[in-house]
């Protein structure tokens, strides 16, 4: 009770001097990192568990190609079974002369089944629920749509041969799916507007969904009879597997958000153990005292160690709000991409954050406080007595262990924790070495600059110890921020590099037979003439070598996707551009045998080789051929690529659309509006749109990501600032000493000024490098695209580095340059 | 003297510490008793080896060899918490370097042995004893807050708190100019006499041993003279 009571008076006070703000900061940091993502992520999750049940906006769901049989709903009917149904298909609406893509979802009565639509009147403004679908010659768009094409409730737009109504915004489905980034904004209509609007042809890329909805028996009994029945790429979809597929896109997210907050809790664990050893150091006297005037050993050391645990305790449970705070910011960085009405963060995970923080805070700063337990009592009698606690590596294992052991738990990836540690402890490894070869080299340089510097020098390289792990923690941290900030872009700026300035632009979809001419007319008018238009169906594998391939024998996932569903196909008599033979030959354009080309990439998983006999279905019909060639495809190029290419036989007369690639210089892109008007049906990506969707998408994970490993930076500048701490008090004597010399406070802060713009400066320079060189790597050799130098990383990186750590140390040096030179030494 | 009467023993004691140079002798073969309520000075040059005595004497470090006895308690075959135990019930201390807990105010410095003790009124008794050394102004303030005069002060109040029966003090008056060091050892004395405390005290500070009333003086580790006056010792 009594060591209680004096923890208390002890913690009260030393905490209104200020020494305790690097171990508080490191476990704020450290824990608010930890809370924000997992605030973050379980709100997303209970999202997700909230509305498992509308998930699919049934609770069963039959997804084809084509429309189900009539005999279908006819049985679901009389069984007692409520039906609806869906079609969804891309296609473009006009509204002037502009044209957008959007993701048409032509939805029947009684649509959903599960779950509700919700509607607003504006965009973004406030919605409401509904039990209508939109009405017929009416359609619902999404916000982002609006905004885009500058539209209003009100307004009309062309959607194939007709024109609608834009009656309502629609700011919720329940069965988006996909998981929560959409390329296309969505446009809702009414299914008996399809026909009218002659939006589909044979061939056309179309997802027919069949929803179903009643209790469980009814359900189970209907499910046994459908499911003999289903062929070939259709599917039956459950709440549960929809669940898992959303969980795993999850999973993925939070991973990434995981692993920043990772590094900085291991940053916050080094920061915390620099700030244990030294109030270790600082209260051996103290310990001595006591010990001296009677107080047992468990009673000295139990004084500090629950004085630095109620501390932790403090700063955990502030950490776990500010981490609260964070999630807030992190979900509106993603905003669009999380659904709009995320439950309110739950109280676990702020529980977890601070436990977590504790056993951090525990793991690291209790070796050094149990140590203190040997502070022999004479050593009030004679201070040379009683050495400095060792920090020896051994004795953070456990620590080191018990957060390895924690992140795993938290972040439910070991693998992942693996990887996180093993990258961050061998860049750390680096950088340390990296600094003290650096530190090294400052050695012959302090012999030619001036009173004030040689001193700042003097001060790193006579520290090289702690300098280098300042140069390192703080390297860490702006590495994290430079590789998201800098490197992605250069990555990205890469790739696009990569496409000829002529690549095509623009991708038009879904042209029917009788349209091709027109089509080709109309490029023309361009000087387009030269562009080709090939036909496009959907096929499926179902025998190889005449024997029907076993799913199962082939890897979950794509390959075995490919197996069950279909793939676009189509046909050809010459070797389209971007294609390159790697093995056997391309066929002569008047053979009249059936020969089939597969891309590499497509007949490697599927262990399809040069001589194997494939049966395709395509719709009905049945076509079969032997492999003759394997195709090298440049999938980068934007042309029309095939994985499936069929020499020209009968199959000419398969259902079909045809589908061409572009470039069309901007200007001339509201032309465009023209050709979806009088070719109605057609749909046109436009690849700049796309690109710029998929960057936006970038940006925003990467500034969410990038917010998180402000935590991470914050964490090494506190690992400076802990190292700073650490040398504190002989600073200050030897500033006191410098004062009695006559150093002026003016040249003395210049010394202290140069020491750590210079500490900066060789952080910022070992980041700028080592984040070149995981640039470097991921260009070469994970994404394949020529690697980009930015040399503003090399100014920006070392000058951000000086200047921010220069004003950082000033501002926490304040103290020792202040003091009068007589109180210091009379402290010594 | 009555077996009774005897408050602090030392038999046989040796201090021996391993250097570069092989084994460095401190203290060899130092027997002396101290009678309750008497007051003895422990003097000698730097590196006597007058500090490790008391530190000896204290239970703060063990000999290499012999016998520490103090209130009758075996000090020398306690564990280091039977020591402190030891010391909470019956020691005080006074050091050169004032030694007061910086986080602490005065008041609760001085309290700080009574509640180690588990004494009750730690309290209202360092608020008295703070008032019979003059600091009654002084209670809330830090020691960073006071000079070397106060601070001693408030050392020499936490020193008594507990009543201790021994009082040792390690070059009570070293860091103090002669003036302040003068007020502090007539405060040590005067508390001394009212509460009947042994007191034993390391000094090189002439003036201050004469107060005492026995002077042990040391030689390179070795007692070389028990003196029962003063005299004596000035002679040597």
């Amino acid at each position: 009770m009594q060591t209680l009571r004096f923890a208390i008076r002890q913690l009260r006070r030393e905490w209104s001097a200020g020494e305790l703000r690097a171990m508080s900061g490191a476990i704020l940091i450290a824990t608010a990192a930890l809370v924000a993502v997992n605030a973050f992520s379980d709100r997303m999750q209970r999202a997700l568990e909230r509305n498992a049940s509308e998930l699919l906006g049934a609770d069963i769901v039959v997804v084809g190609s084509g429309p189900p049989p009539g005999d279908w709903l006819a049985r679901a009917q009389t069984e007692g079974i409520r039906t609806a149904r869906t079609v969804q298909f891309p296609s473009v609406i006009i509204t002037g002369e502009v044209t957008q893509l959007v993701g048409v979802k032509a939805v029947s009565n009684d649509y959903p089944l599960r779950g509700e639509l919700r509607i607003a009147d504006a965009p973004y403004a406030e919605d409401r629920a509904t039990d209508q679908i939109p009405a017929p010659g009416t359609v619902w768009l999404d916000p982002r749509a609006l905004g885009t094409l500058g539209l209003e409730v009100g307004d009309t737009v062309q959607l194939g041969e007709a024109s609608f109504l834009i009656s309502q915004v629609l700011s919720y489905e329940p069965d988006r799916g996909g998981g929560f980034i959409t390329l296309a904004p969505r446009l809702m209509m009414h299914m008996d507007d399809l026909k009218t609007a002659a939006l589909l042809g044979p061939g056309s890329r179309v997802r027919h969904r069949l929803l179903l909805a009643a209790g469980e028996n009814e359900l189970d009994a209907f499910v046994d009879w459908l499911r003999p029945q289903l062929e070939r790429g259709q599917e039956l979809q459950t709440v549960r597997g929809a669940q898992r597929e959303i969980s795993s896109a999850l999973d993925d997210a939070n991973r990434y958000l995981g692993l920043a907050a990772l590094t900085a809790v291991i940053l916050g664990g080094i920061a915390m153990a620099i700030a244990a050893h030294r109030f270790a150091l600082r209260h051996r006297d103290a310990v001595a005292i006591l010990r001296c005037l009677g107080a047992s050993q468990w009673t000295a050391t139990g004084v500090y160690t629950l004085e630095v645990l109620m501390l932790g305790l403090i700063a955990a449970v502030a950490g776990s709000g500010l981490g609260y705070l964070a999630q807030e910011v992190l979900a509106r960085l993603l905003t669009d991409m999380v659904p709009a009405d995320l439950p309110a963060p739950g109280w676990m995970p702020g529980l977890v954050g601070i436990a977590a923080g504790v056993v951090t805070l525990g793991g690291f700063v209790l070796p050094p406080l149990l140590r203190l337990r040997h502070t022999p009592p004479v050593r009030v009698l004679n201070r040379t007595l009683g050495a400095a606690p060792r920090s020896g590596m051994l004795s953070y294992l456990a620590a080191i262990a018990a957060v390895i052991a924690l992140s795993g738990w938290i972040v439910r990836d070991a693998v992942l924790v693996a990887y996180v540690f093993g990258g961050v402890i061998a860049t750390a490894l680096i950088l340390s070495l990296g600094s003290w070869l650096l530190i090294r080299l400052l050695r012959p340089l302090t012999k030619r600059v001036g009173v004030s510097w040689r001193f700042g020098l003097a001060s790193i390289v006579r520290r090289a110890g702690g300098s280098t792990i300042q140069v390192a923690g703080l390297g860490l941290g702006l590495l994290m921020i430079f590789l998201l900030a800098v490197v992605r872009n250069d990555l990205l700026d890469g790739w696009r590099r990569t496409l000829p300035p002529d690549a095509p632009n623009f991708f038009v979809i879904n042209i029917q037979p009788d349209q091709v001419d027109g089509v080709r007319d109309w490029l023309a008018d361009r000087g387009l003439e030269s562009t080709a238009i090939y036909p496009m169906s959907r096929g499926r594998i179902t025998h190889i070598n005449d024997a029907e391939p076993d799913t199962d024998d082939y890897p979950a996932g794509w390959a075995r996707r490919r197996l069950e569903g279909e793939t676009n196909l189509s046909w050809a008599e010459t070797l389209p551009a971007a294609n390159r033979i790697i093995e056997g030959e391309w066929w002569e354009a008047d053979t009249n045998t059936t020969q089939i080309s597969l891309a590499r990439g497509f007949a490697e998983p599927l262990r399809l080789k040069l001589g194997d006999k494939l049966r395709l279905a395509i719709a009905d019909q049945v076509f079969s051929g032997e492999v003759t060639s394997i195709r090298e495809v440049d999938w980068d190029s934007f042309q029309v690529n095939f994985a499936i290419l069929l020499s020209v036989t009968d199959i000419e007369q398969a259902p079909r659309t045809y589908v061409t690639s572009f470039h069309l210089d901007r200007s001339d892109s509201p032309n465009l509006a023209g050709l979806a008007r009088a070719f109605p049906g057609i749909a046109i990506f436009d690849i700049d749109v796309f690109l710029d969707r998929v960057r936006d998408i970038i940006d925003r994970v990467s500034r969410a990501v990038e917010f998180v490993f402000l935590f991470t930076l914050l964490a090494g500048l506190l690992v400076m600032y802990a190292t700073l701490q650490s040398t504190r008090d002989e600073r200050s004597f030897e500033t006191a000493v410098l004062k009695t010399l006559g150093a002026s406070r003016a040249r003395l802060r210049m010394g202290f000024l140069g020491e750590f713009a210079t500490l900066g400066f060789l952080a910022g320079l070992l980041a700028a490098l080592a984040a070149t060189g995981i640039g470097w790597i991921l260009a070469t050799r994970v994404y394949d695209i020529p690697f980009s130098f930015s040399p503003e990383l090399w100014v920006l990186g070392p000058l951000a580095g000086s200047i921010g750590v220069a004003l950082a140390a000033l501002l926490g040096g304040r103290a020792v340059l202040e003091s009068t030179p007589l109180a210091t030494l009379r402290r010594h | 003297m009555s077996q009774s009467q005897i408050v602090l023993s030392a038999r046989n004691l040796s201090r021996e510490i391993e250097g570069p140079g092989g084994t460095l002798s401190i203290l060899s073969d130092v027997n002396f008793e101290v009678a309750r309520g008497e007051s003895v000075a422990i003097v000698g040059a730097s590196g006597s080896g007058k500090t490790t005595l008391l530190g000896l004497l204290a239970g703060l470090d063990l000999p290499t060899a012999g016998q520490v006895f103090l209130e009758d308690e075996e000090l020398t075959r306690l564990d280091e918490d039977g020591r402190a135990r030891v010391r909470a019930q019956s020691v005080g201390f006074v050091f050169q370097q004032f030694h007061l807990m910086p986080a602490l105010t005065a008041l609760e410095n001085v309290m700080l042995p009574v509640e180690l003790a588990e004494e009750p009124q730690a309290r209202a008794r360092a608020q008295e004893i703070l008032r019979r050394v003059g600091l009654a102004e002084r209670m809330d303030h830090y020691p960073r807050q006071l000079s070397g005069g106060e601070q001693q002060r408030v050392a020499i109040a936490r020193a008594f708190a507990t009543d201790p029966s021994v009082l040792f003090a390690d070059e009570p008056t070293g860091n103090l100019d002669s003036r302040t060091g003068e007020q502090i050892a007539e405060l040590l004395f005067e508390l001394n006499e009212q509460q009947g405390t042994t007191l034993v005290l390391v000094t090189h500070d002439h003036t201050l041993a004469q107060h005492c009333d026995r002077v042990l003086a040391l030689e390179y580790g070795q007692l070389v003279s028990r003196s029962g006056s003063v005299e004596t010792y000035a002679g040597t």
